[in-house]
Protein backbone atom coordinates (compact mmCIF):
# COMPACT_ATOMS: atom_id res chain seq x y z
CA UNK A 1 0.00 0.00 0.00
CA UNK A 2 1.54 3.27 -1.03
CA UNK A 3 1.65 6.05 1.52
CA UNK A 4 -0.49 8.75 -0.10
CA UNK A 5 -0.15 12.41 0.90
CA UNK A 6 -3.58 12.66 2.51
CA UNK A 7 -2.74 9.78 4.87
CA UNK A 8 -0.09 12.00 6.37
CA UNK A 9 -2.50 14.83 7.08
CA UNK A 10 -5.01 12.49 8.71
CA UNK A 11 -2.31 10.90 10.86
CA UNK A 12 -1.12 14.34 11.82
CA UNK A 13 -4.59 15.38 12.96
CA UNK A 14 -5.04 12.21 14.99
CA UNK A 15 -1.68 12.61 16.69
CA UNK A 16 -2.45 16.27 17.33
CA UNK A 17 -5.78 15.46 18.99
CA UNK A 18 -4.21 12.69 21.09
CA UNK A 19 -1.43 15.02 22.21
CA UNK A 20 -3.93 17.73 23.21
CA UNK A 21 -5.92 15.17 25.17
CA UNK A 22 -2.88 13.87 27.03
CA UNK A 23 -1.76 17.42 27.84
CA UNK A 24 -5.20 18.48 29.07
CA UNK A 25 -5.46 15.37 31.21
CA UNK A 26 -2.10 16.05 32.82
CA UNK A 27 -3.38 19.48 33.90
CA UNK A 28 -6.92 18.61 34.88
CA UNK A 29 -6.46 15.35 36.77
CA UNK A 30 -5.04 15.99 40.27
CA UNK A 31 -1.58 14.61 40.95
CA UNK A 32 -2.64 12.24 43.72
CA UNK A 33 -5.62 10.81 41.88
CA UNK A 34 -5.51 7.04 41.66
CA UNK A 35 -2.99 6.44 44.44
CA UNK A 36 -5.41 4.78 46.86
CA UNK A 37 -8.20 4.08 44.42
CA UNK A 38 -10.28 5.96 41.87
CA UNK A 39 -10.28 9.18 43.88
CA UNK A 40 -8.06 12.03 45.01
CA UNK A 41 -6.01 10.64 47.86
CA UNK A 42 -5.65 13.91 49.80
CA UNK A 43 -9.45 14.11 50.19
CA UNK A 44 -9.26 11.64 53.05
CA UNK A 45 -6.99 13.87 55.12
CA UNK A 46 -9.08 16.92 54.29
CA UNK A 47 -12.20 15.24 55.61
CA UNK A 48 -10.41 13.97 58.71
CA UNK A 49 -9.34 17.53 59.51
CA UNK A 50 -12.89 18.91 59.75
CA UNK A 51 -13.59 20.51 63.17
CA UNK A 52 -15.37 18.46 65.81
CA UNK A 53 -18.41 20.27 67.21
CA UNK A 54 -19.76 17.91 69.86
CA UNK A 55 -17.13 17.72 72.55
CA UNK A 56 -18.64 15.40 75.13
CA UNK A 57 -19.80 15.93 78.72
CA UNK A 58 -16.31 15.83 80.20
CA UNK A 59 -15.34 19.10 78.53
CA UNK A 60 -18.39 20.82 80.07
CA UNK A 61 -17.23 19.68 83.51
CA UNK A 62 -14.25 22.06 83.53
CA UNK A 63 -16.45 25.17 83.93
CA UNK A 64 -19.90 23.86 84.77
CA UNK A 65 -18.86 21.56 87.58
CA UNK A 66 -21.98 22.19 89.69
CA UNK A 67 -24.38 21.06 86.99
CA UNK A 68 -22.06 18.21 86.04
CA UNK A 69 -22.06 16.91 89.62
CA UNK A 70 -25.85 17.09 89.68
CA UNK A 71 -26.11 15.30 86.35
CA UNK A 72 -23.62 12.57 87.24
CA UNK A 73 -25.09 11.89 90.69
CA UNK A 74 -26.08 8.34 91.62
CA UNK A 75 -29.83 8.91 91.28
CA UNK A 76 -29.72 10.90 88.05
CA UNK A 77 -31.57 9.04 85.30
CA UNK A 78 -30.43 11.39 82.59
CA UNK A 79 -26.84 10.56 83.38
CA UNK A 80 -26.86 7.10 81.96
CA UNK A 81 -28.59 8.23 78.82
CA UNK A 82 -28.96 11.92 78.04
CA UNK A 83 -25.76 13.91 77.70
CA UNK A 84 -25.33 17.68 77.98
CA UNK A 85 -25.16 18.33 74.27
CA UNK A 86 -28.38 16.47 73.54
CA UNK A 87 -30.43 19.26 75.14
CA UNK A 88 -28.06 22.21 75.05
CA UNK A 89 -26.51 21.88 71.61
CA UNK A 90 -22.88 21.34 70.57
CA UNK A 91 -20.10 22.67 72.78
CA UNK A 92 -17.38 23.23 70.17
CA UNK A 93 -18.11 26.83 69.32
CA UNK A 94 -18.96 27.77 72.89
CA UNK A 95 -15.61 26.53 74.22
CA UNK A 96 -13.73 28.24 71.41
CA UNK A 97 -15.51 31.54 72.10
CA UNK A 98 -14.85 31.28 75.83
CA UNK A 99 -11.19 30.68 75.07
CA UNK A 100 -11.14 33.80 72.95
CA UNK A 101 -10.52 32.04 69.64
CA UNK A 102 -11.91 33.74 66.54
CA UNK A 103 -14.86 31.68 65.40
CA UNK A 104 -17.16 32.16 62.44
CA UNK A 105 -20.70 32.68 63.73
CA UNK A 106 -23.03 29.86 62.87
CA UNK A 107 -26.54 29.78 64.38
CA UNK A 108 -26.67 26.02 63.89
CA UNK A 109 -23.84 25.61 66.37
CA UNK A 110 -24.97 27.98 69.11
CA UNK A 111 -25.59 26.78 72.63
CA UNK A 112 -29.00 27.34 74.10
CA UNK A 113 -30.63 27.18 77.49
CA UNK A 114 -33.56 25.16 76.32
CA UNK A 115 -37.20 26.14 76.74
CA UNK A 116 -38.24 23.20 78.86
CA UNK A 117 -41.81 22.97 77.53
CA UNK A 118 -40.38 22.35 74.07
CA UNK A 119 -37.30 20.34 74.85
CA UNK A 120 -38.70 17.99 77.49
CA UNK A 121 -41.77 17.19 75.35
CA UNK A 122 -39.52 15.98 72.58
CA UNK A 123 -38.78 12.86 74.57
CA UNK A 124 -41.48 12.74 77.23
CA UNK A 125 -44.73 13.50 75.46
CA UNK A 126 -46.94 10.48 74.89
CA UNK A 127 -46.90 9.79 71.20
CA UNK A 128 -47.96 7.13 68.80
CA UNK A 129 -44.81 5.23 67.99
CA UNK A 130 -42.99 5.49 71.29
CA UNK A 131 -42.10 2.23 72.98
CA UNK A 132 -43.68 1.53 76.34
CA UNK A 133 -40.49 1.69 78.43
CA UNK A 134 -40.20 5.45 77.95
CA UNK A 135 -41.59 7.65 80.79
CA UNK A 136 -44.32 9.62 79.05
CA UNK A 137 -47.06 12.13 79.72
CA UNK A 138 -50.29 12.03 77.81
CA UNK A 139 -51.98 15.10 79.17
CA UNK A 140 -49.70 18.07 79.75
CA UNK A 141 -52.42 20.37 81.06
CA UNK A 142 -53.52 17.96 83.74
CA UNK A 143 -49.96 17.35 84.80
CA UNK A 144 -49.20 21.05 85.13
CA UNK A 145 -52.23 21.81 87.31
CA UNK A 146 -51.79 21.51 91.06
CA UNK A 147 -54.54 19.94 93.22
CA UNK A 148 -55.49 23.41 94.44
CA UNK A 149 -55.93 24.72 90.92
CA UNK A 150 -52.73 26.73 90.40
CA UNK A 151 -50.99 26.15 87.12
CA UNK A 152 -47.27 25.67 86.79
CA UNK A 153 -45.66 27.42 83.86
CA UNK A 154 -42.85 25.15 82.81
CA UNK A 155 -41.43 21.71 83.43
CA UNK A 156 -38.51 23.25 85.32
CA UNK A 157 -40.94 24.90 87.78
CA UNK A 158 -41.01 21.52 89.52
CA UNK A 159 -38.37 19.29 87.94
CA UNK A 160 -34.62 19.73 88.02
CA UNK A 161 -33.55 18.53 84.57
CA UNK A 162 -30.07 17.59 85.73
CA UNK A 163 -31.14 15.34 88.59
CA UNK A 164 -34.82 14.59 87.75
CA UNK A 165 -35.71 15.25 91.34
CA UNK A 166 -38.80 17.29 92.01
CA UNK A 167 -37.99 20.58 93.75
CA UNK A 168 -39.17 20.76 97.35
CA UNK B 1 24.27 -24.10 9.68
CA UNK B 2 21.13 -25.76 8.49
CA UNK B 3 17.57 -25.40 9.76
CA UNK B 4 17.73 -28.32 12.17
CA UNK B 5 20.85 -27.05 13.88
CA UNK B 6 19.39 -23.56 14.14
CA UNK B 7 16.20 -24.78 15.79
CA UNK B 8 18.01 -27.09 18.21
CA UNK B 9 20.37 -24.35 19.27
CA UNK B 10 17.73 -21.63 19.88
CA UNK B 11 14.97 -23.73 21.44
CA UNK B 12 17.46 -25.71 23.46
CA UNK B 13 19.06 -22.59 24.89
CA UNK B 14 15.65 -21.18 25.63
CA UNK B 15 14.48 -24.21 27.54
CA UNK B 16 17.70 -24.48 29.49
CA UNK B 17 17.52 -20.79 30.47
CA UNK B 18 13.92 -21.20 31.51
CA UNK B 19 14.55 -24.21 33.73
CA UNK B 20 17.71 -22.85 35.27
CA UNK B 21 16.12 -19.44 35.82
CA UNK B 22 13.15 -21.00 37.59
CA UNK B 23 15.45 -22.94 39.89
CA UNK B 24 17.36 -19.81 40.82
CA UNK B 25 14.26 -17.71 41.44
CA UNK B 26 12.45 -20.32 43.51
CA UNK B 27 15.46 -20.88 45.71
CA UNK B 28 15.82 -17.15 46.23
CA UNK B 29 12.15 -16.85 47.16
CA UNK B 30 12.32 -19.70 49.63
CA UNK B 31 15.33 -18.21 51.31
CA UNK B 32 13.58 -14.83 51.44
CA UNK B 33 10.43 -16.34 52.91
CA UNK B 34 12.33 -18.13 55.61
CA UNK B 35 13.97 -14.87 56.63
CA UNK B 36 10.80 -12.78 56.67
CA UNK B 37 8.87 -15.55 58.43
CA UNK B 38 11.43 -15.69 61.20
CA UNK B 39 11.33 -11.89 61.50
CA UNK B 40 7.56 -11.61 61.61
CA UNK B 41 7.18 -14.37 64.15
CA UNK B 42 9.14 -12.35 66.67
CA UNK B 43 7.61 -8.90 66.12
CA UNK B 44 3.95 -7.76 65.97
CA UNK B 45 2.00 -8.08 62.75
CA UNK B 46 0.62 -5.09 60.85
CA UNK B 47 -1.92 -2.90 62.75
CA UNK B 48 -5.35 -4.32 63.42
CA UNK B 49 -7.80 -3.78 60.59
CA UNK B 50 -10.66 -1.40 61.30
CA UNK B 51 -13.95 -1.75 59.46
CA UNK B 52 -16.76 0.47 60.71
CA UNK B 53 -20.32 -0.69 61.11
CA UNK B 54 -23.56 0.96 62.19
CA UNK B 55 -26.54 -0.62 63.86
CA UNK B 56 -29.96 0.97 64.40
CA UNK B 57 -32.33 -0.55 66.94
CA UNK B 58 -35.80 0.57 65.83
CA UNK B 59 -37.38 -1.07 68.88
CA UNK B 60 -35.79 1.57 71.08
CA UNK B 61 -36.19 4.75 69.02
CA UNK B 62 -38.51 7.29 70.66
CA UNK B 63 -38.53 9.79 67.80
CA UNK B 64 -37.08 12.67 69.82
CA UNK B 65 -35.01 13.96 66.90
CA UNK B 66 -31.84 14.54 68.93
CA UNK B 67 -29.85 12.75 66.27
CA UNK B 68 -31.14 15.03 63.52
CA UNK B 69 -30.33 18.20 65.47
CA UNK B 70 -26.89 16.95 66.52
CA UNK B 71 -26.03 15.93 62.98
CA UNK B 72 -27.10 19.31 61.61
CA UNK B 73 -24.96 21.11 64.16
CA UNK B 74 -21.94 18.85 63.78
CA UNK B 75 -21.81 18.87 60.00
CA UNK B 76 -23.39 22.21 59.13
CA UNK B 77 -26.25 20.69 57.17
CA UNK B 78 -28.29 23.46 55.52
CA UNK B 79 -31.92 24.19 56.34
CA UNK B 80 -34.35 21.84 54.63
CA UNK B 81 -31.77 19.11 53.96
CA UNK B 82 -30.92 16.12 56.09
CA UNK B 83 -28.10 13.65 56.41
CA UNK B 84 -30.16 11.57 58.81
CA UNK B 85 -33.85 11.66 59.62
CA UNK B 86 -36.52 9.69 61.46
CA UNK B 87 -39.70 8.35 59.89
CA UNK B 88 -42.80 7.32 61.81
CA UNK B 89 -44.97 4.47 60.55
CA UNK B 90 -48.52 4.39 61.90
CA UNK B 91 -50.81 1.52 60.97
CA UNK B 92 -54.57 2.10 60.94
CA UNK B 93 -57.38 -0.42 60.53
CA UNK B 94 -58.31 -1.20 56.91
CA UNK B 95 -54.64 -1.53 56.05
CA UNK B 96 -53.94 2.19 55.78
CA UNK B 97 -50.44 3.30 56.72
CA UNK B 98 -49.34 6.82 57.55
CA UNK B 99 -45.64 7.58 57.05
CA UNK B 100 -44.55 10.98 58.27
CA UNK B 101 -41.29 12.73 58.97
CA UNK B 102 -42.08 16.37 59.88
CA UNK B 103 -38.98 18.40 58.99
CA UNK B 104 -37.06 15.15 59.16
CA UNK B 105 -37.99 14.93 62.88
CA UNK B 106 -35.72 17.91 63.57
CA UNK B 107 -38.18 19.15 66.21
CA UNK B 108 -39.33 15.69 67.14
CA UNK B 109 -42.84 14.48 66.48
CA UNK B 110 -46.30 15.55 67.61
CA UNK B 111 -49.34 13.34 68.10
CA UNK B 112 -51.02 12.19 64.92
CA UNK B 113 -53.57 14.85 64.02
CA UNK B 114 -57.06 14.31 65.34
CA UNK B 115 -58.67 14.59 61.93
CA UNK B 116 -56.54 11.72 60.71
CA UNK B 117 -57.65 9.60 63.64
CA UNK B 118 -61.27 10.43 62.92
CA UNK B 119 -61.06 9.36 59.32
CA UNK B 120 -58.64 6.50 59.62
CA UNK B 121 -59.45 5.10 63.04
CA UNK B 122 -57.28 4.36 66.02
CA UNK B 123 -53.77 3.20 65.14
CA UNK B 124 -52.98 -0.30 66.30
CA UNK B 125 -49.27 -0.48 65.45
CA UNK B 126 -46.59 2.15 65.23
CA UNK B 127 -42.84 2.63 65.34
CA UNK B 128 -40.04 4.99 64.41
CA UNK B 129 -37.34 4.23 61.84
CA UNK B 130 -34.20 6.37 61.83
CA UNK B 131 -32.49 6.49 58.47
CA UNK B 132 -29.09 7.58 57.26
CA UNK B 133 -26.58 6.74 54.55
CA UNK B 134 -26.18 2.98 54.39
CA UNK B 135 -22.56 3.02 53.18
CA UNK B 136 -23.31 0.12 50.91
CA UNK B 137 -20.78 -2.47 49.80
CA UNK B 138 -21.95 -2.43 46.15
CA UNK B 139 -22.69 1.25 45.99
CA UNK B 140 -24.69 2.69 43.10
CA UNK B 141 -23.33 6.14 43.96
CA UNK B 142 -19.62 5.39 43.45
CA UNK B 143 -20.37 3.55 40.22
CA UNK B 144 -22.05 6.51 38.55
CA UNK B 145 -19.78 9.37 39.59
CA UNK B 146 -18.19 10.69 36.39
CA UNK B 147 -15.20 12.35 38.08
CA UNK B 148 -14.33 9.96 40.89
CA UNK B 149 -15.54 12.27 43.66
CA UNK B 150 -17.35 9.49 45.53
CA UNK B 151 -15.11 6.86 47.03
CA UNK B 152 -14.72 4.28 49.76
CA UNK B 153 -12.03 4.47 52.43
CA UNK B 154 -10.19 1.49 53.82
CA UNK B 155 -12.52 1.48 56.84
CA UNK B 156 -15.46 0.99 54.52
CA UNK B 157 -16.84 4.53 54.82
CA UNK B 158 -18.22 6.12 51.65
CA UNK B 159 -17.09 9.74 51.35
CA UNK B 160 -17.46 12.62 48.92
CA UNK B 161 -14.49 14.71 47.77
CA UNK B 162 -16.26 18.04 47.67
CA UNK B 163 -13.40 19.76 45.87
CA UNK B 164 -13.60 17.31 42.99
CA UNK B 165 -17.39 17.04 42.78
CA UNK B 166 -18.88 18.98 39.87
CA UNK B 167 -22.46 18.92 41.17
CA UNK B 168 -23.97 16.88 38.34
CA UNK B 169 -26.27 15.14 40.89
CA UNK B 170 -26.00 11.78 39.15
CA UNK B 171 -25.22 10.17 42.50
CA UNK B 172 -28.20 11.91 44.12
CA UNK B 173 -30.40 10.26 41.52
CA UNK B 174 -28.62 6.93 41.78
CA UNK B 175 -28.96 6.45 45.53
CA UNK B 176 -32.10 4.37 46.09
CA UNK B 177 -32.32 5.38 49.76
CA UNK B 178 -32.48 9.11 49.13
CA UNK B 179 -29.58 9.89 51.43
CA UNK B 180 -27.72 12.31 49.16
CA UNK B 181 -28.48 15.92 48.33
CA UNK B 182 -26.83 18.85 46.60
CA UNK B 183 -25.65 21.32 49.23
CA UNK B 184 -27.01 24.71 48.09
CA UNK B 185 -24.23 26.61 49.87
CA UNK B 186 -21.40 24.70 48.21
CA UNK B 187 -23.07 23.47 45.04
CA UNK B 188 -21.73 19.95 45.45
CA UNK B 189 -23.09 16.63 46.61
CA UNK B 190 -23.25 15.94 50.33
CA UNK B 191 -24.26 13.06 52.58
CA UNK B 192 -23.76 11.34 55.89
CA UNK B 193 -20.11 10.38 56.44
CA UNK B 194 -20.60 8.47 59.70
CA UNK B 195 -18.77 11.53 61.09
CA UNK B 196 -15.48 10.33 59.64
CA UNK B 197 -13.70 13.32 61.19
CA UNK B 198 -14.83 12.08 64.62
CA UNK B 199 -14.56 8.31 64.20
CA UNK B 200 -10.98 8.42 63.00
CA UNK B 201 -10.14 10.09 66.32
CA UNK B 202 -11.86 7.42 68.37
CA UNK B 203 -15.06 9.40 68.96
CA UNK B 204 -18.52 8.25 68.02
CA UNK B 205 -20.63 9.94 65.33
CA UNK B 206 -22.66 12.88 66.65
CA UNK B 207 -26.00 11.12 66.24
CA UNK B 208 -24.78 8.08 68.19
CA UNK B 209 -23.37 10.32 70.90
CA UNK B 210 -26.62 12.15 71.66
CA UNK B 211 -29.17 9.37 71.29
CA UNK B 212 -30.81 9.11 74.74
CA UNK B 213 -31.99 5.52 74.35
CA UNK B 214 -28.98 3.96 72.59
CA UNK B 215 -30.97 3.21 69.46
CA UNK B 216 -27.88 3.92 67.35
CA UNK B 217 -24.71 1.91 67.80
CA UNK B 218 -21.41 2.43 66.02
CA UNK B 219 -18.18 0.48 66.18
CA UNK B 220 -15.48 -1.65 64.62
CA UNK B 221 -17.04 -4.80 63.19
CA UNK B 222 -13.74 -6.53 62.55
CA UNK B 223 -13.14 -6.54 66.32
CA UNK B 224 -15.18 -9.49 67.49
CA UNK B 225 -15.31 -8.20 71.08
CA UNK B 226 -16.71 -4.75 70.28
CA UNK B 227 -20.22 -3.85 71.41
CA UNK B 228 -21.54 -3.74 67.86
CA UNK B 229 -20.12 -7.15 66.94
CA UNK B 230 -21.79 -8.70 69.95
CA UNK B 231 -25.12 -7.10 69.10
CA UNK B 232 -24.86 -8.23 65.49
CA UNK B 233 -24.29 -11.78 66.68
CA UNK B 234 -27.04 -11.83 69.30
CA UNK B 235 -29.87 -10.16 67.40
CA UNK B 236 -31.98 -10.66 64.31
CA UNK B 237 -30.58 -8.12 61.91
CA UNK B 238 -31.96 -6.75 58.64
CA UNK B 239 -31.10 -4.09 56.09
CA UNK B 240 -33.22 -1.65 54.14
CA UNK B 241 -34.22 -2.56 50.59
CA UNK B 242 -32.18 -5.74 50.45
CA UNK B 243 -33.88 -6.65 47.17
CA UNK B 244 -31.85 -3.96 45.41
CA UNK B 245 -28.60 -5.78 46.04
CA UNK B 246 -26.58 -2.77 47.18
CA UNK B 247 -25.55 -4.66 50.36
CA UNK B 248 -25.93 -1.87 52.92
CA UNK B 249 -23.57 -1.77 55.89
CA UNK B 250 -26.07 0.07 58.10
CA UNK B 251 -28.00 -2.70 59.75
CA UNK B 252 -31.29 -2.64 61.63
CA UNK B 253 -32.78 -4.58 64.48
CA UNK B 254 -36.53 -4.84 64.47
CA UNK B 255 -37.07 -3.61 60.92
CA UNK B 256 -40.66 -4.30 59.93
CA UNK B 257 -41.52 -5.55 56.45
CA UNK B 258 -43.68 -2.47 55.90
CA UNK B 259 -40.71 -0.09 55.94
CA UNK B 260 -39.99 1.38 52.52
Amino acid sequence: MKFEKHYGRLLGVLIGVAACFVYARSILVPKDFGKLGHFRASAIDEIKALPVQHVGADKCKDCHNYEYEQWSGPKSLHKQKVKCEACHGPGGHHIAKMNGEPIEEDPRRDLKVPDSMVVCSRCHLKLTGRPEGQPMLADLNKHMTEPDGTKKEKCVSCHNPHTQSVYP
Amino acid sequence: MNRREFLTKTVGTGVKTFVFGNLVCTTAELLQDKKSFANSASKKEEPEKVIFGFLVDTRKCIGCGSCVRADKAENGVPEGFFRTWVERYTFFPNGRVLVDSPKGAEDGFWPVKEDKERTLGKPYHHYFVPKLCNHCIDTPCIQVCPVGASFETKEGVILIDQKRCVGCAYCVQACPFGTRYINPEKGVADKCTWCYHRTTQGLKPACVEVCPVKARIFGNISDSESEISKLLRDNRVQVLKSYLGTRPKTRYIGLDSGVI
